[in-house]
């Protein structure tokens, strides 16, 4: 199990009542930590609408989680 | 360059930048929150934007827009949190030698934005439902 830093926004910060959290996971990869809090809280969308930004990065659903990490579910846009 | 604002938008968060002597043109644009969306009065609006990278994303649209077009400067100011129907959600200000690259910039840094700042929009309507722009299952597409 790792510990990380999670932050939503907008429909999946409503959705999990939280903006930040920290997470005990034993996800290895973004995706699987999105998979995991998807289901751990019933987010409202697939990780085919979502970006994962990892430590101020955009990343792969496959990209490594570490301990420490900082990572961040983006819905999709709709600025303007 | 990309302001964020809890306050009420008018180009005037430019003029300190609109002296330049090269300029000749300066394009405005302003987004307006309609009062109608998809048949629902709209009560209000609230945005959200995770700020960080929204400003180093419009960066990179300005720069492109400084590519593709004559222009001296591209900027922008959105509205965050709570906004009323009539109320000014976004800006665009472009100054250039010229009018005609000023208006197409504008239109360039205005068609990417929507689709690549991450902001979120949540309109609240009269009836007291609401619904995240582009997100809920069941909403409408901007």
């Amino acid at each position: 199990m790792i510990r990380v830093s999670v932050r939503y926004y907008a429909i999946l910060r409503e959705a999990r009542g939280a903006a930040t959290e920290p997470v005990e996971t034993a996800a290895r990869t973004a995706g699987e930590l999105y998979d995991d809090l998807r289901a751990r809280h019933d987010l409202p969308l697939g990780r085919e609408h979502v970006r994962a930004v990892l430590n101020g990065t955009v990343v792969d659903w496959g990209a490594d989680l570490r301990a420490g990490d900082s990572i961040e579910f983006l819905p999709p846009f709709a600025g303007g | 360059m990309l302001l964020f604002s809890s306050s009420p938008l008018t180009s005037r968060c430019f003029d300190a930048h609109a002296r330049d002597p090269e300029t000749g043109a300066c394009v405005v644009f302003e987004g307006r929150v309609r009062g109608q969306s998809h048949g629902h009065a709209v009560a209000h609006l609230e945005y959200e934007a995770a700020e960080e990278q929204a400003v180093r994303e419009f960066e990179a649209i300005a720069a492109e827009a400084r590519a593709k077009f004559d222009v001296l400067a591209v900027r922008c100011a959105h509205r965050l949190g709570r906004i009323a129907a009539g109320d000014v959600a976004v800006i665009v200000v472009v100054h250039a030698r010229h009018r005609a690259p000023a208006f197409q910039a504008c239109q360039y840094a205005m068609d990417q934005l929507k689709h690549r700042l991450p902001v979120w929009k949540k309109e609240v309507y009269a009836d007291g439902t609401a619904s995240w722009i582009n997100a809920d299952p069941h909403a409408p597409r901007s």
